[in-house]
């Protein structure tokens, strides 16, 4: 193995960079040396990388234009304000929040497991009618309208979509019944110095996860779609989400999401980000990654050489998300509130933005470019009314001078070497 | 039953204008094979410049339908150079380039329009309330037990004529013909003695126009105007597009219908208001997932 293709050549500055949170931590939070807009700064661009590395997998890598990142986000951060809010008693029941989760997860699975069996129910008769599963689907659609608009009667036995939803609601409601008092008795048995980074931690992961299997729902139908059509269906994922969350009052509805429990941590947000990069980076720096840099160059030929890029792409999509999610629940509970109207069309255009700037598949200018992106506008705070047509003319000259953005392919400071990317 | 033809009604005029804008979504699709993100934008910038023509003429004039059309001319020349413009700067030296440049670029061309007319020096980012114009637009006919407004009649009337005008341009006259050369294969037609440039940008200007017209008539029935205002109707009738089959004029007429009245449907549900604007989100991934080619479309096969 070539020493500069190897991982292990980047883990010193790793171990660095972990070892230096703490310290970070204490300088740039607890010494007052920095005042609390610079701090508000730096802890929004540690989450800036977050979402922006995740985004580069997608859309740099694995070359899926998704302009519908924030939705991911969004999933992530109710998926982490919700239970951190209700359950978690300010963060010291890890276990309750844990108990949520499996209850939550739960109902999704029971739910995802029967609208599978219908679809390869549906998919049985088309041997002997070719659109016979379309013709089902939409009857079955019909169905479930009719079910659905018609006030709930108990008696009626073709009611059985409304009758599957509300047992689906049972299956939650009922683990968390019985989770939920098990966790609070357990939770107090921790000391409140494990409990609340253990619900930080839980939160990130299942948010994460949450996020991932929307990144599932999405990748998969994403195969079918090319550039265009794919970037105008992720975006309208994210408007979905968006609109979901703001027409739901659990979710606190148009307004916010508030009260949510505050970790203002720098070294989990930049721990978080530097746990993101590391995964990306050890994935483009593998197999799977180079799989996924093929697949973007010519997916026939990478088809050819035995690589599924089916996989690949649905990969990227999971991996990308679930850090997207993270990123969400970190920027949730450092913010304290949860807003619908943030995770709009234009934060997905500015994490585009930060990774066309950056160059297809480059990290580090990623991280770079985000940086830059997230501290320049506040510099720039007198010119506010410049600042979105500045970006979108910087957006249309870069297309015409320098389509590869500003590193390429390139790893920045790494020996400047390109990465596994084959074709330059 | 009579609410349902009620709101069919009121989702005809709505649907309407999404066809209005889908033409130019499709045609320009049809020439260049990308999706113009901007057109949404041109649409506002028909609605901003119906405005400002519509206060001037105001300041001494009296409402009237004639001065409704000069509005609308107004707007229509206004956005055929803007238009042009953005095809001559941002879109042709690109052409040849990956779908994804493209792609980009057209973002930042609307996102460019959005926020430099948020500047205070050309709109502002507050919205204005489109003047009266037409001094029976609140008016209503009542047939049987529906209610018609006349707004929707015109906005219909106006549409039917447009697509009519537009139909026989391109199948009957010879820059129509160009056009459809160009929209097959652009290099044969370029052999034939064709000019593709001049095709490609007549496309945009119709299209333009198209959207300017759309852009008033939704401003006189919403008159709320401001700058974000072509962002949802924009994606709207680019699914529209999709719906009745990309690349065909009639499938994004029949597709912009369609979309109107469904929107207007659930909207009309109890608690569906808020899930009016997932409706179109909703419709395009069915479509794309089931049937990209759209209505009225053909479907194309990969070739290796």
């Amino acid at each position: 193995m070539k020493k500069s293709d190897s991982i292990f050549s980047a883990n010193w500055l790793v171990i660095a960079a972990l070892v230096m949170l703490w310290p970070g931590e204490w300088i740039i939070q607890r010494s007052g040396w920095l005042d609390d807009y610079v701090v508000r700064i730096i802890m929004l661009i540690g989450i800036r990388i977050t979402a922006a590395v995740s985004l580069q997998l997608i859309n740099g890598i694995s070359g899926q234009f998704s302009l519908g990142h924030a939705g991911f986000m969004a999933i992530g951060a109710y998926a982490a304000a919700y239970p951190a809010r209700e359950f978690s008693q300010q963060l010291s029941r890890p276990l309750s929040v844990l108990g949520f989760y499996i209850a939550l997860f739960s109902a999704i699975l029971a739910a995802s497991a029967a609208i599978y069996l219908i679809y390869r129910l549906l998919l049985l008769p088309r041997r002997f009618w070719a659109p016979a599963p379309v013709v089902l689907a939409l009857g079955l659609g019909v169905w479930a309208i009719l079910d659905f608009a018609m006030a709930a009667d108990t008696a009626a036995g073709w009611q059985i979509w409304s009758r599957g939803t509300l047992m689906v609601q049972q299956i939650y409601v009922n683990l968390m019944e019985w989770l939920l008092p098990v966790g609070d008795r357990f939770s107090q048995a921790i000391p409140a110095s494990v409990s609340n980074p253990a619900c930080y931690l839980i939160h990130l992961l299942f948010a994460g996860l949450m996020a991932a299997g929307a990144g599932l729902l999405v990748g998969v139908p994403a195969l079918r779609l090319r550039g265009d059509y794919l970037a105008i269906a992720t975006l309208g994922f994210a408007e979905i989400v968006r609109v979901i969350a703001q027409s739901t009052p659990a979710l606190g509805g148009a307004l916010a999401l508030i009260d949510v429990p505050v970790v203002d941590s720098f070294a989990w947000v930049y721990g978080l980000a530097i746990v993101t990069v590391v995964c990306v980076w050890r994935i483009v720096h593998s197999a799977r990654g180079r799989a996924m840099l093929a697949v973007r160059e010519d997916e026939i030929a990478a088809g050819s050489l035995g690589i599924n890029p089916a996989r690949s792409k649905v990969l990227a999509f999971v991996v990308g998300a679930f850090f997207a999610g993270t990123a969400g629940a970190a920027l949730a509970q450092y913010e304290g509130y949860v807003s619908p109207s943030y995770y709009d069309f234009m934060q997905s255009v500015e994490l585009v933005v930060i990774v066309t700037l950056a160059g297809a598949g480059s990290i580090t200018g990623t991280i770079l470019v985000a940086v830059i992106l997230t501290w320049l506008p506040e510099q720039l705070r007198g010119f506010e009314e410049y600042r979105m047509i500045v970006y979108s003319l910087l957006l249309i000259t870069l297309m015409l001078v320098r389509p590869n953005g500003l590193l390429g392919n390139r790893e920045l400071l790494l020996g400047g070497r390109s990465n596994a990317n084959a074709a330059s | 039953m009579i609410e349902l033809l009620q709101q069919l009604i009121n989702g005809l005029s709505l649907g309407a204008i999404y066809a209005l804008v889908a033409i130019g979504y499709t045609m320009v699709y049809g020439v260049l094979r990308f999706i113009n993100f901007a057109h949404g934008d041109v649409f506002m910038v028909g609605a901003v410049t119906g405005l400002y023509v519509a206060n001037v003429y105001l300041k001494d004039g009296e409402p009237s339908t004639l001065a409704f059309f000069l509005v609308l001319i107004c707007a229509m020349l206004v956005c055929g150079v803007l238009g042009f413009v953005i095809e001559l700067l941002a879109y042709r030296p690109l052409r040849g380039r990956p779908r994804l440049t493209v792609l980009i670029t057209a973002i930042g061309v609307s996102l460019f329009l959005e926020y430099s007319f948020q500047h205070k020096a050309i709109f502002g980012p507050n919205a204005r309330a489109f003047p009266p114009i037409l001094p029976w637009v609140d008016s209503i006919a009542i047939v049987g037990d529906l209610l018609i407004f006349w707004i929707d009649v015109l906005v219909v009337g106006v549409t039917v004529v447009l697509t009519i005008a537009l139909s026989a341009m391109i199948k009957f006259t010879k820059v129509g013909m160009a056009i459809r050369a160009v929209s097959y294969n652009s290099d044969t037609a370029a052999l034939m003695g064709i000019n593709a440039n001049r095709a490609i940008s007549l496309t945009f200007v119709v299209g333009s126009m198209l959207a300017a017209v759309a852009g008033v008539l939704w401003a006189c029935k919403y008159p709320n105007v401001h700058p974000l205002m072509g962002l949802m109707p924009g994606i709207k009738a680019f699914v529209a597009a999709v719906l009745g089959g990309i690349g065909s004029i009639h499938g994004a007429v029949l597709g912009g219908l369609l979309l109107g009245m469904v929107e207007t449907l659930v909207g009309g549900l109890e608690g569906g208001s808020q899930y009016k604007d997932a409706v179109a989100f909703v419709v395009l991934i069915i479509m794309l997932l089931l049937r990209p080619s759209g209505l009225l479309g053909q479907t194309l096969h990969e070739k290796v």
